[in-house]
């Protein structure tokens, strides 16, 4: 019975996201709020410390940043669920025969949710501020794109997690770099170094969604697919890379 | 049906645990193997109920985690009939701070059964467990014997033709555990197979048509239940 197999380990995911996406906000006191109030927090911080103490003056630097902490805030977040989610859920991988990517994926699906709610309140902000870009609807490809990336860094994340726990601290060493190597709270006007920058998915991913969202800016057809390729082929190359060492991994947790 | 032939499994156990980074790949020296099942081979019919007993550590849990699909087989062939439905660790997935209602949701997708069918036979899972009056409490107010018997009811809905049980029926007061005995009878007479695991002689003589006997991951005997009691009595001591 393929059909309601698949219809099974859906019903699984849906159930494991919406568990994990309760679970998170049941208890505290501002509930979902808090996933738009770290963010606030966090832009606020940045702020301050850009505009004020090192001296950012770009035009529209508030807006700039508000877009970049929302979508940085999204890559921490799901880059971390697969690893959280083997761990939160260890004892059931071990009590019940479940594909362990679908405890894995169901963990990003929370994250994805968070992130379309945030997307929404962000643009929603953005119009009342008249600074929504007509392009908006083109943001889609860029956002689909970054949660294509994240979620394939999860998984590896996850899986080098099975085989030695340090890597949850390696982890959030290597998102310190990465966050700097991405373009969230800084402005870059020297070329050179944009195109460095340019081999990070997740800052061709930011370029996109601000220049669709903000910008109304249209960039190459180039630029777009490299970064379509980039970020479905490393998906793909993660989820292979899972899969093959996915029957292992109940007996490691 | 089940059909083991020269099962064994392998575990790879760290060696350093405090030293995580020697567990790299490639860092050779990592780790013990240990042989939790060697060489084990049986033979389960279709609507056999049969039991497992042995000392702890003698490969029982393992052995109904690869027929549960939840560890491959390290060696040898394994062959089921059909679905399974593992009742290996009660309550795996219950979350304390969820009402009631929605653990059995949670944990009844868990094990397979369709969402739909679990809301429509809510109630009557919820007065089988005798928590009829608490379905919106949350799961950590209700006690931890009342829990387990939560999990077992639900996870005896399972439809699938095949059940593992590892000393669920431990758990609960003699009420309940009398229920659960006449629940499984009831399965059986349905033509349904399953594989327990239990240290106590009374029960396996009332549910099991024959046991198998592990001793230090080897098969010691296969046969019928006072036989195999008494052999397992009579296993030299490690």
């Amino acid at each position: 019975m393929p059909g309601s197999r698949d219809g099974r380990w859906l019903e699984l995911v849906r159930e494991l996201a919406v568990t994990d996406f309760r679970l998170k906000y049941n208890d505290s006191a501002l509930g979902y709020a808090w996933s738009m109030l770290s963010p606030l927090a966090m832009l606020g911080i940045y702020y301050f410390v850009f505009r004020h103490i090192l001296g950012e003056r770009s035009p529209g630097y508030a807006i700039y940043l508000l877009v970049g902490v929302v979508y940085w805030a999204f890559v921490q977040d799901c880059t971390f669920s697969g690893l959280t989610a083997l761990m939160a859920r260890a004892h059931v991988l071990r009590a019940v025969h479940v594909p362990v990517i679908l405890v894995v994926a169901a963990g990003g699906l929370s994250t994805v949710i968070t992130v379309a709610i945030n997307s929404i309140a962000l643009m929603l902000g953005l119009l009342v501020m008249g600074r929504l870009s007509p392009l908006f609807p083109l943001a889609l490809l860029p956002l689909a794109c970054l949660v294509l990336f994240a979620l394939g860094v999860s998984l590896l994340v996850a899986l080098a997690w099975v085989r030695f726990r340090d890597a949850s601290l390696l982890w959030s060493v290597a998102l310190q770099a990465w966050f700097w190597l991405t373009p969230v709270v800084y402005t870059v006007r020297d070329p050179a170094f944009e195109e460095i920058l340019y081999l990070n998915p997740v800052a061709r991913c930011l370029y996109l969604i601000r220049w669709f969202l903000v910008y109304d800016y249209l960039p190459s057809l180039r630029f777009v697919l490299i970064t379509v390729a980039c970020c479905v082929l490393f998906f793909l190359f993660a989820l292979r890379v899972f899969r093959g060492r996915e029957s292992g991994i109940p007996e490691d947790l | 049906m089940i059909e083991a032939a020269g099962v064994s499994k392998v575990f790879r156990l760290p060696r350093h645990r405090r030293h995580a980074l020697r567990a790299l790949p490639g860092g050779a020296r990592g780790f013990d193997h240990v042989a939790a099942l060697q060489d084990v081979s049986f033979h389960v019919a279709t609507g056999e109920f049969v039991g497992v007993v042995g000392r702890n550590g003698s490969g029982k849990s393992t052995l109904l985690r690869l027929l549960a699909g939840i560890y491959p087989p390290t060696a040898g062939r394994l062959v089921l009939g059909g679905a399974v439905a593992p009742i290996l660790d009660l309550g795996a997935g219950f979350h304390g701070m969820l009402p009631v209602a929605d653990n059995v949701l949670l944990y009844g997708v868990l094990l397979g059964l369709p969402r739909a069918e679990l809301r429509a036979e809510l109630a009557e899972i919820l007065a089988r467990a005798g928590l009829l009056d608490y379905a919106e409490a949350p799961l950590e107010r209700v006690s931890s014997g009342m829990r387990l018997r939560l999990a077992f009811t639900v996870a005896l809905r399972s439809a699938a033709p095949l059940l593992l049980i590892d000393e669920a029926l431990a758990v609960g007061d003699a009420a309940f555990r009398e229920q659960c005995v006449a629940d499984l009878r009831a399965l059986r007479a349905r033509g349904r197979t399953a594989v327990l695991v239990s240290h106590e002689p009374d029960l396996l003589g009332a549910l099991c048509d024959r046991l198998l006997v592990l001793d230090g991951g080897r098969l010691a005997g296969a046969g019928p239940v006072p036989a195999m009691l008494e052999l397992y009595g009579a296993l030299p001591s490690r």
